[in-house]
């Protein structure tokens, strides 16, 4: 297996990951979401809320695990205007399925459903 | 989703410290778990120590006698 195979395989993992949450109301993601020259991490917040708060609920009543906050990146929280609320970050890996795609999708769904009143 | 309740967070200057904390709370049965540090704290990166606010004072001593290294204390809603 070489570089290329493992770099395609992110690639559609993220994609797929993109295409399920772009639309649900209240998220937003950040960077070019069209490039197809970009690692395999998806960068988003939902609504207002607290990146530290959505981390923590992906981990302890999905174990999903991402990292949220300012990822010792400040300079970019601050070019993103996300200096105050941080972001959710997911790092695909090639050791990561489509079904766990899918539920990181509905994960973040309902995520975004039961904080609708929060949301802004 | 989850209620908001009252917890009083400890932040760390380091990871270490905070592993630290959590290694201590386990072996002494504090209750609380390690979570992202609340934006509402710091926007920097880093784990925090949370623990049910009713509870801290029957532990507060307990924290002090162990040694345990944190940087700063306070209740939050969260």
């Amino acid at each position: 297996m070489g570089i290329s195979q493992i770099q395609e395989k992110e690639r559609i993992l993220a994609g797929m990951f993109i295409e399920g949450v772009k639309n649900i109301p209240g998220v937003t993601l950040y960077g070019d979401i069209q490039s197809q020259m970009r690692t395999a991490i998806v960068t988003l917040n939902i609504g207002k809320i607290d990146s530290s708060q959505i981390s923590d609920i992906l981990w302890e009543d999905y174990q999903i695990c991402v990292r949220g906050g300012a990822h010792c990146a400040p300079l970019m929280h601050e070019a993103l205007h996300t200096a105050q609320q941080g972001a959710v970050r997911f790092s695909f890996s090639y050791f990561n399925t489509e079904e766990e795609i899918q539920r990181g999708i509905k994960t973040i769904r309902k995520i975004a459903e039961d904080m609708g009143d929060e949301l802004s | 989703m989850r209620k908001r309740k009252t917890y009083r967070i400890f932040t760390f200057h380091t990871t270490t410290e905070a592993m630290a904390m959590e290694k201590t709370a386990m072996e002494h049965q504090i209750p609380g778990r390690l979570i992202p540090v609340p934006t509402e704290i710091t926007a920097g990166c880093g784990l925090a120590w949370r623990m049910p606010a009713e509870e801290y004072p029957n532990y507060e001593k307990e924290i002090q006698e162990q040694k345990i290294r944190y940087d700063k204390t306070v209740e939050l809603i969260i």
